[in-house]
């Protein structure tokens, strides 16, 4: 581009200094919740593969128990037959440390003769001699790395008090490792390392180890057959990465959510950018018109529009990544805290600064602005080298595009409905169909905008007088950006309602499932890493305890454990509540209530609706376990709507669980209580006078579920802040158009000054034109929102989580949409209507 | 003979230890006395002391083959020279190390059966004459859990993993050992009884009272069984030597390695000799050598009494050790004279410390009769110091 038209574009940008700031905000802000969003998805991503790098190293396989855990006797066995090549044997816990604010952290056990080919920080300057001594050698021992002992405040030779299932114990600080690799030393600071002695001590796991990590070549897999050969029935050799893979796919469904969500901003973001410089082309015309004759070349006008777009694209980018990086502080963290709520512990906090993040929102700003621009840059191109045509002339062109959009629209939105009856399970579809979707609503706009203002042009009148006639007409013949600003509008706040509706439906559903599921008065378990549920055995005193309680009615118990299965990992529970049948809501069983708890009672199990939708297992259909007595099919009895785990679980007769797993343990205590006890008194009642050195969380029933929801709503914390910043972005946008659109018509207002037209008057004018266009957008964001809505519940969420939510609406959304949409519009009329007023119709008149 | 009452060393005892083992680390160093932290081995105290070998003590078997866990280093060792029936030779050493980490007095009563206080150590090495080759390699584990351990009732074990001597019936025992490369299954079977070494098993290595080891060999073997050698089987027989020693604190002060004889002679006898080796390049007067009489009875001569001539040297291409290679024995009052030669010259251990181990062939006379035989040497210190380690 010629340097005269790079300063032609410059001039232009800086002598609409308040127009440019707006767009380089909408751009900036579109781009930061991507990049924040995408730094959060980044940090969980690499803090779960940091976590779970220093706890499988190098493995590739792995011999895991499909009871509760590995006998030790199993690993020496197959160690003195030669079976194990590379192997360690792993016993691992998570603790948590009260002087960190009970943070989590790995308690892993490993045997130091071994481990070294499995995991990094076994460098020589890691560690000392005599730490290594003592960590061999002394009951308790543990070495952190240099970065929690700094957070620790502790050294060498101290202790720490660490709070393991609840019991509160110490361990003693052997030494500091201080790996070379920035990445190894991230990934330890979640851990505490320690001899497999003491952590089968520390945990109670005394005479049983976790796992067994082995390094097995991919040439050698005869290899894996030789081991098979010799593992008992209740042990299984697997790869790593499937044993990973399900948990990844878990939190990959949750990530690609967001990222969604983050990349609505910032299309939101790109009908702005669209709109103003559409605007910017359309006033230059004459200019245009003016250059062509004076020999500027097409290509040229489009390369100095397209120049202008890059310039915007790249400030509005950078300080997009700048602001989104600021957000990616918060956002992080409650990404983070969602997916430890939801999948799995991480133990690593900071993970630093994914810079592709950061690069590819920049990238994708850029891009984004300058395909938005190319529109108007190819309109700024096709201007004749005469006197360009009159805007009227435009506008009657784009009266006549207004049905060809809204033709575009139909196809798009069919194309979406086309989209959403493939048969896959895929998100990218969904969110795909989804968009499709918008857009294709967001194209009917300018019809249905012509529609509504040419129909209510007379009442207005009647009620306004001229101004009431005037307002439709100034809005209709600038269709060509006003209907832009409504549609941006339009979608900010439909994506609004439809993410209310489906959160608030969400919430009523988990609300109503609490209500039917929590029938026990009186909850009791281990306090666990994970916000569902915890797999912490109780302490069987506690039961006992409990039995000799007289305001106790009934005791229900239930053991919540991973087991495995042809379909891979999952959760099972057993239970021994009679009621079960009866108090849970069935999407598909056998029979009623009592006929379903008879068929558990024989063998059978139930299935959750997250996992029946993810392996497609129906009701007569069978499940088969390994469990320690060997392999084990278990018949479908039903499916049971439950919200707890979007990874889905089994639930299965607690007397059928302890025939085949041989394990007694309960991790969970329901307590029925008698007539007129309070639950409130009696769960701090027993909290006090339970002997045990375990710490329990005992929760009245009203508790539980204040904690569930909880939960829920920090799920969809950071949700609603996206909705939030979606239409910040749309308000920005309504705010830029409508303030370009009357300085434009300064002119006009100058006439309509110099005839007399009070200031009142000319802000009456203003707020009704601009409260029209907030009108338009709230009137058709309602509909669009509430189909939002239920693609967001039947597609994207059965999709992703495979929960059934049912619907739930609240006309007070409706009516909140529309009034934020009014209230958007009516406020970005303000700085223009003042503006209008301070000039003298003499000085307007003269802008030309 | 009442078991020699146990006098504790004051204090603490340092040591850098066996654990370069556990890390890999090889120690290139001649002095044990390196800084902790650098690419060496790690250096640790144990606080306490241990039993040490002060005086002759009473022996009862298969008990005493298992650990005496109250002394710091104990080893079991096995080598032995075989060869099929067309005469392809092999030599092999199977030898297990036990290092106390734990003084008796700081052993506490742990729930984990996993609690270490012993570490074993195990060398596996394969001679292949026929092709120049030598094969070793080594494994380390806790002596805990079962995984590795020995034990002398109700019959004797010595075992790391998979590596094994298992006594299977009175002087029978069944040796096995494998690696990527190498297996071994053999069936030994004890043909002398049990040999005291020293003064009844009793056995000084320096000035100090206390730098003495006990030692019990088992120094004729006969060994019947298959090598498996990359991919190919050999059925193949032989004499095998077994030593089992254990100390607390062997080598004095000056001492920095020493050259160690076994070597079994068809006239149905064994010679064991071993030279310690002085700083300053002069023999200890501990060195011993003793024969062993077709009817199990020892003759002991001193330091003065016998002489080992080196004839021979061979550098390391691996770490330019210089190692003796081809002796001349001599025992003037029997009138012993043996010519000893390697049967290969590369029979260094590259493991967690440097040394050589390898099978020898010996031919010489004892006053007119000629006699001959095979056997394996030992050469420590060369490498590298061996004092603080055994």
């Amino acid at each position: 581009m010629p340097k005269s038209l790079v300063q032609i574009a410059v001039q232009t940008l800086l002598r609409r200094r308040w127009h440019s700031l707006l767009i380089l905000l909408g751009v900036a802000l579109g781009v930061a919740v991507m990049v924040s969003i995408d730094l959060a998805n980044a940090s969980a991503s690499r803090a779960f593969e940091l976590s779970t790098e220093v706890i499988t190293g190098k493995a590739t396989h792995q011999i895991v128990s499909s009871g509760t855990a590995i006998r030790e006797e199993e690993y020496v066995r197959l160690r003195r037959a030669g079976v194990l090549r590379v192997a360690a044997p792993i016993v691992s816990e998570y603790v948590s440390i009260p002087a960190v604010n009970g943070q989590a952290f790995q308690l892993l056990g490993i045997d130091p003769f071994v481990d070294r080919a499995f995991r990094d920080y076994w460098t020589p300057d890691s560690f000392s001699g005599q730490a290594f001594y003592y960590l061999l050698t002394r009951p308790g021992a543990v070495m952190i790395s240099s970065g929690l002992a700094e957070r620790l405040g502790v050294n060498t030779g101290e202790e720490v008090f660490i709070e393991v299932a609840g019991k509160q114990q110490s361990v003693w600080i052997a030494g500091i490792l201080m790996p070379e690799d920035r990445l190894a030393a991230r990934s330890l600071e979640g851990v505490l390392l320690a001899d497999i002695a003491t952590v089968q001590e520390i945990s109670g796991k005394v005479g049983y180890l976790d796992r067994i990590d082995l390094i097995i070549p991919a040439a050698n897999l005869a290899e894996v057959e030789k081991i098979k050969a010799q593992l008992p029935p209740d042990l299984r050799i697997e790869s790593v990465e499937a044993r990973q893979g399900s948990i990844r796919q878990m939190t990959e469904a949750f990530q690609l959510n967001l990222s969604a969500l983050s990349l609505l901003a910032l299309v939101v973001g790109l009908f702005l950018i669209y709109n103003t410089m559409t605007f910017s082309v359309v006033q230059r015309r004459d200019l245009f018109g003016v250059m062509r004759s004076l020999g500027v070349t097409r290509r040229e006008l489009f390369l100095l529009v397209s120049g202008e777009a890059l310039l915007i694209g790249l400030i509005g980018s950078g300080l997009g990544i700048l602001l989104g990086f600021l957000m990616g502080r918060n956002t992080v963290g409650m990404v983070s805290q969602t997916i430890n709520d939801l999948y799995f512990t991480t133990t690593v906090q900071s993970v630093g600064i994914p810079i592709e993040s950061l690069i590819k929102g920049g990238i994708v700003g850029v891009l984004a602005t300058l395909g938005a621009a190319i529109p108007p840059a190819l309109e700024a191109a096709s201007v004749e080298p005469r006197l360009a045509l009159s805007r009227s002339g435009l506008e009657r062109k784009a009266k006549s595009a207004v049905w060809l959009l809204s033709g575009g629209g139909l196809l798009l939105v069919s194309a979406g409905y086309v989209v959403f009856q493939i048969p896959s399970h895929s998100l990218l579809f969904g969110f795909g169909g989804t968009f499709l979707v918008v857009v294709g609503v967001a194209l009917f706009a300018p019809l249905l905008m012509k529609m509504f203002l040419e129909s209510i042009r007379p009442l207005l009148g009647n009620v306004f007088g001229f101004l009431g006639k005037m307002a439709p007409g100034n809005l209709l013949n600038s269709l060509s950006r006003t209907a832009v600003a409504v549609s941006a509008l339009m979608v900010a706040v439909a994506v609004t309602i439809g993410v209310s509706l489906m959160i608030d439906s969400f919430r009523f559903t988990v609300t109503q499932w609490l209500e039917q599921t929590l029938q026990g008065d009186v909850y009791i378990s281990v306090p666990g890493f994970n916000a569902n549920s915890s797999l912490l055995p109780i302490d069987p005193s506690v039961l006992e305890q409990l039995r000799s309680r007289d305001d106790i009615e009934r005791i229900d118990t239930l053991r919540a454990t991973r087991a495995i299965a042809q379909i891979g990992e999952v959760n099972l529970s057993a239970t021994d509540n009679p009621q079960i049948g009866a108090e849970r809501l069935f999407k598909e069983a056998v029979g009623n209530g009592d006929q379903i708890t008879s068929a558990m009672q024989q063998g059978q199990v139930i299935i959750s609706e997250p996992l029946a939708n993810r392996t497609n297992l129906k009701t007569g259909e069978v499940i088969e376990f390994q469990t320690p007595r060997g392999e084990q099919s278990f018949k479908i009895a039903g499916i049971f709507y439950d919200y707890a785990s979007s990874e889905g679980s089994v639930l299965m007769w607690q007397d059928v669980y302890r025939r085949w797993w041989d394990d007694e343990a309960v991790t969970a205590i329901g307590l029925r209580l008698k007539e007129g006890v309070n639950p409130d008194d009696a769960a701090r009642q027993i909290q006090q006078s339970l002997q045990t050195e375990q710490a329990l969380l005992v929760r009245a029933n009203a508790a539980l579920r204040d904690d569930v929801m909880e939960v829920f709503d920090r799920t969809f914390a950071i949700t609603a802040a996206l909705r939030i910043l979606a239409t910040l972005v749309a308000i920005i946008g309504i705010l830029s158009t409508l303030s370009l659109l009357q300085i434009e018509k300064q002119r006009e207002t100058g006439i309509l000054k110099a005839l007399g037209v009070t200031g009142r008057e000319l802000w009456r004018l203003v707020m009704l034109e601009t409260g029209l266009m907030g009108l338009i957008a709230g009137l058709l964001a309602a509909p669009t929102g509430f189909v939002l809505a239920i693609i967001l519940i039947e597609v994207i969420n059965l999709r992703s989580f495979g929960w059934t939510i049912l619907l739930s609406v609240n006309p007070l959304a409706f009516l909140l949409a529309v009034m934020i949409a009014l209230g958007a519009a009516l406020l970005a009329g303000v700085l223009p209507a003042i503006k209008m007023n301070r000039l003298s119709a003499a000085e307007a008149i003269r802008y030309e | 003979m009442s078991r020699g009452k146990p006098v504790f060393m004051l204090g603490l005892i340092v040591f850098a230890v066996i654990i370069g083992w556990i890390a890999g680390f090889r120690a290139e160093e001649k002095s044990v006395a390196g800084q902790a932290g650098v690419l060496d081995n790690l250096e640790f105290e144990v606080e306490g002391q241990f039993a040490r070998a002060e005086a002759p003590i009473s022996f009862e078997f298969p008990k005493d083959h298992g650990a005496h866990e109250d002394y710091q280093t104990e080893w079991w060792y096995y080598t032995g020279n075989l060869a099929t029936e067309g005469g392809r030779r092999f030599g092999y050493q199977l030898t297990f190390f036990r290092r106390a980490l734990v003084s008796p007095e700081m052993r506490v009563e742990r729930p984990s059966e996993w609690g270490v206080e012993q570490v074993y150590l195990a060398h596996f090495a394969l001679t292949d004459v026929q092709n120049s080759q030598f094969f070793t390699s080594e494994k380390i584990g806790r002596g805990a859990a079962g995984l590795a351990g020995a034990v002398g009732e109700p019959l004797y074990q010595v075992w790391l993993e998979n590596w094994q001597v298992r006594q299977v019936g009175e002087n029978e025992y069944l040796m096995k050992a494998e690696t990527d490369q190498v297996r071994i299954a053999f069936n030994l079977r004890n043909l002398k009884g049990e040999i005291l070494q020293g003064d009844q098993g009793y056995s000084r290595k320096g000035e100090e009272i206390g730098n003495a080891s006990y030692y019990i060999s088992q120094t004729r073997l006969e060994t019947k069984g298959e090598i498996y050698l990359l991919g190919e089987e050999f059925q193949v027989s032989g004499l095998s030597w077994m030593d089992h020693e254990f100390s607390s604190s062997a080598l004095g002060q000056d001492q920095i390695g020493w050259d160690w004889f076994s070597l079994q002679l068809d006239n149905d006898t064994e010679i064991m000799l071993f030279t310690l080796r002085n700083e300053d390049g002069s023999i200890d007067r501990f060195s011993t050598a003793t024969i062993i009489l077709p009817n199990g009875q020892t003759q002991l001569f001193n330091f003065k009494e016998f002489e080992v001539v080196v004839h021979n040297q061979w550098t390391s291409p691996t770490t330019g050790a210089v190692y003796p290679s081809g002796w001349t024995i001599k025992i003037p009052s029997i009138d012993l004279t043996l010519n000893v030669r390697p049967l290969i010259p590369n029979q260094e251990l590259v493991v967690s410390y440097v040394y050589w181990e390898g099978a020898v062939f010996s031919e010489g006379n004892i006053g007119d009769v000629p006699v001959r035989g095979y056997g394996y040497v030992e050469l420590t210190g060369y490498g590298q110091s061996m004092r603080g380690r055994f």
